[in-house]
């Protein structure tokens, strides 16, 4: 008998919210966070917008001190982190923290930093300061998450950058089922840097303008940054804390396309594949799914398999059910896309409300499915996907669902 | 279905003492340290000098060509110990299904070459010197993509990045997953390359002996001496498999991996478990028979505060049964890096399917407080009834796994 794993907490920074209350708002009402980028010199780049995170004060968190030790990454991560343990009321109660666990996804991590010394080193102008090489590993800021709270659980960090984060929910949800832990924080943290930014650009994946998934006029992502932690904790636990159960992570897939380092396989039959692997795996069946929150990047490639993917699992259905990108709007965030779209996925069955994809204005007769354009819609959800695709082919997709007691 | 048994049914190795099981064998039984002079990138303004690295090898023996072109050097180096872990392991991937496969890596900071040839490029040249093939490959994840297109394998595809416990994690989930009935077979362990960024970072953190200057330069496991780590490189890939399934093709099995131990310690971001209860606590949990464990490869490497506290978690752990133990400390030959783990579990595998304990070398004077059987020297021959691995990250994740002859 596997263990029933519910969401007790949530925590997210991204480019439309600092706090849970404003993102969820924002994404319902269909905001923007594009802008210019500030965080590096976007000045040589022909295209020099990103999702990037504004009113957000370091010194509101965190001392001088802390403030010139930690990456970006680090404090995003930390200020999500500390919304997701509060809503989960853990600054109240006692719990056991030997069984309480970090496990985080990482993209570029605190590559922020580690851009900043080299840049530096290798121009000769002054001697950077080693700390900022704390953020070389991605592991940072899951250890700096543990080491602060005193949690003593397992703790590991994934890695597969654009589905790292809902792939760290899978394994944090594993670290329950081996009862080696009542409890785990997972998600993600991610900061915007040079090196991913021109990454991106260099494969000609990112839009000039905006982020239009589905939309025929779309050119590829807007890169994001942001954290979205999310507190896993296995039911009964949760019950007799009496803590809020937002909803249930009923099960994930993780598959690989096995195709090619950059595209997604075309036919989407590794879209399928995951989607049916984490259908299988929470026990539920095509039929009971209400809607999906997609990968939905807006590169040409993606948004054509992950619909073909779809339409090959629920086949004339995929047609009425009602998939959010929400990467519209707070971007591609990468290390933290995952954990920040699971929050949403959680807040939908939470409040009844599927989030939009905005900018779509012009279909495209090879996305043909109802992406919920430009305004998000009341329905009661039960049951909700997430999907996460990266480079190489590494696919993850959760299932959660809405908690009904005794289920 | 909880009973599901996992085994060790083959073995990949690409280390300092060498390519393949039965040369690394050869040499890590007779203690021959990888641990040399620097010659892959220049040193010379450094306080260090050693690393553990690979020899020259000519990846067109274990790669197709065409999926070679793509690869960095971390990725040619895994693919390739994924190559003499299938052929090790007899597996006819014809007849597997290729859903039911799956890899699982471990990398701390796999791809450190590629990333920095791309930001250098960025830097002399701006946006137009970011080369979107090496950006591609710089991602960690490109190494586990690698493997799957190069083998066609679809089933679970995850890549772990801890510090010192990214391939200790990368079995650990495989192992479960495999318990869980989500796949038959996952080729499972990690690696990592020694890179000059990388070089850099671990020396202007003050990782690298001689720490603060003083002494020899050297990996000394738990000796009185020791003053910090030396770099390696390598990969280890283990065939896990369950045990249904290894039966059913009739494939050798080197050993069963029984249980699985995690936890995590509070220290500080670079600090080891000072006290060794973290250690303690994730080997408690992976062996529901200490009375049985005869041989732990010890993550003991050279730094003063995790030899001890290992030494003191095993002491808590087995009591008065902890001297009886035999202890290898294998970065003595092969040298710390993030992905060690994989070549280590793979020479725990050999350990219990030849009986032989391979030995802990460099280490002259003990460090008083390290007073347990660290194998020095010279190799043991013992029946080995079970074994622990384990593994233990500054930052403090500690990873602790269970293998026992089958």
């Amino acid at each position: 008998m596997r263990k029933r794993v519910v969401v007790t907490g949530l925590g997210v920074v991204s480019a439309v919210g600092n706090d849970i209350p404003e993102f969820w708002n924002s994404i319902v009402e269909g905001k923007d966070g594009t802008k210019e980028i500030t965080v590096f010199d976007s000045s040589p780049y022909r295209i020099k917008i990103a999702a990037e995170v504004s009113h957000f004060h370091p010194e509101d968190h965190f001392s001088k001190k802390e403030i010139r030790r930690l990456s970006r990454c680090d404090q995003f991560g930390l200020v999500a982190f500390r919304e997701a343990w509060r809503s989960a009321r853990l600054d109240q109660d006692v719990i056991d923290k030997e069984r309480a666990g970090v496990v985080l996804g990482a993209g570029s991590g605190g590559i922020l930093s580690v851009e900043k010394y080299f840049r530096d080193f290798y121009q000769g102008k002054k001697k950077p300061s080693p700390s900022l090489l704390l953020s070389y590993s991605l592991a940072t800021t899951t250890d700096l998450i543990a080491i602060g709270a005193g949690l003593k659980g397992p703790r590991t960090t994934t890695a597969t950058v654009c589905s790292s984060s809902s792939a760290s929910l899978g394994v944090a949800y594993e670290m329950i089922q081996m009862g080696l832990a009542d409890l785990m924080v997972s998600g993600g943290s991610d900061s915007l840097c040079e090196v991913s930014f021109s990454g991106f650009s260099s494969l000609k994946l990112v839009d000039p303008e905006s982020c239009k998934p589905f939309d025929k006029r779309r050119q590829g992502l807007v890169i994001g940054e942001g954290a979205g932690i999310l507190i896993l904790e296995e039911l009964e636990h949760a019950l007799k804390r009496n803590a809020p159960i937002h909803s249930e992570l009923l099960g994930y897939g993780i598959c690989a396309d096995a195709y090619h380092l950059t595209s997604p396989e075309p036919n989407g039959e590794g879209v399928e594949r995951v989607i049916r692997a984490a259908l299988d795996h929470a026990g539920i069946s095509p039929e009971e799914v209400d809607t999906i929150n997609a990968h939905g990047t807006a590169t040409p490639f993606n948004d054509i398999a992950e619909t073909r993917g779809i339409k090959r699992v629920f086949g004339e259905r995929a047609k009425e059910i009602p998939i959010s990108g929400i990467k519209s709007m707070v971007g591609h965030c990468l290390g933290s896309a995952g954990g920040i779209e699971a929050a949403a996925t959680v807040l939908t069955l939470e409040n009844g409300v599927i989030p939009p994809t905005i900018h779509y204005e012009v279909p495209d007769p090879l996305c043909d499915l109802n992406y919920t354009p430009n305004r998000s819609i009341r329905r009661d959800v039960k049951v909700a996907l997430s999907n996460s695709f990266a480079f190489g082919g590494n696919n993850v997709c959760l299932v959660f669902g809405k908690y009904l007691n005794g289920k | 279905m909880m009973n599901r048994r996992i085994v060790i049914t083959g073995l990949g190795i690409i280390s300092s003492i060498g390519v393949g099981k039965e040369e690394f064998w050869e040499n890590c039984l007779q203690g021959i340290s990888g641990i040399k002079p620097i010659r892959r990138f220049d040193v010379s303004s450094y306080r260090s000098q050693l690393g553990a690295q690979l020899p020259e090898i000519d990846f067109k023996a274990f790669i197709k060509p065409a999926n070679l072109r793509r690869m960095d050097r971390i990725g040619k180096i895994v693919v390739s110990a994924v190559k003499l872990a299938l052929d090790d392991s007899g597996l006819d991937l014809k007849n597997e299904d290729s859903n039911r496969m799956g890899i699982s890596i471990g990398t701390g900071l796999g791809s450190s070459d590629t990333v920095d040839q791309f930001f250098r490029s960025l830097l002399k040249d701006g946006p137009t010197g970011a080369a979107p093939l090496l950006f591609q490959t710089a991602v960690p994840n490109a190494i586990a993509s690698h493997c799957s297109i190069e083998y066609g394998i679809k089933g679970v595809n995850l890549t772990f990045s801890h510090k010192e416990t990214s391939t200790e994690m990368a079995l650990a989930f495989a192992y479960h997953l495999l318990k869980e009935g989500r796949a038959d077979v996952i080729l499972a362990g990690g690696g990592d390359e020694l890179s000059e960024p990388l070089y850099h970072v671990y020396s202007m953190l003050g990782a690298l002996s001689p720490r603060g200057g003083k002494g020899l330069e050297g990996m000394r496991p738990f000796d009185q001496e020791r003053n910090g780590i030396v770099l390696g490189e390598g990969s280890g890939i283990l065939v896990l498999e369950t045990l249904e399934h290894a039966k059913k093709r009739g494939a050798r099995i080197y050993a069963e991996v029984a249980g699985i131990g995690l936890s995590g310690s509070t220290d500080g971001l670079l600090r080891y478990d000072l006290k060794g209860d973290s250690i303690a606590k994730a080997m408690s949990l992976a062996t529901s028979e200490p009375q049985t464990v005869d041989h732990i490869s010890a993550a003991a490497n050279s730094t003063i505060d995790l030899d001890r506290a290992e030494t003191l978690a095993i002491k808590k752990v087995f009591r008065e049964r902890a001297r009886e133990i035999s202890i290898s400390g294998l970065k003595s030959m092969i040298g710390e890096f993030d992905g060690s783990g994989g070549i280590r579990a793979c020479g725990v595998a050999l350990s219990i399917y030849h009986g032989m304990i391979p030995p802990t070398v460099g280490t002259e004077n003990l460090d008083p407080e390290c007073d347990l059987d660290y194998t020095l020297h010279q190799m043991k021959k013992r029946e080995i009834r079970s074994a622990l691995l384990n593994g233990c990250s500054n930052g403090g994740s500690n990873i602790s796994l269970w293998f026992r002859r089958y």
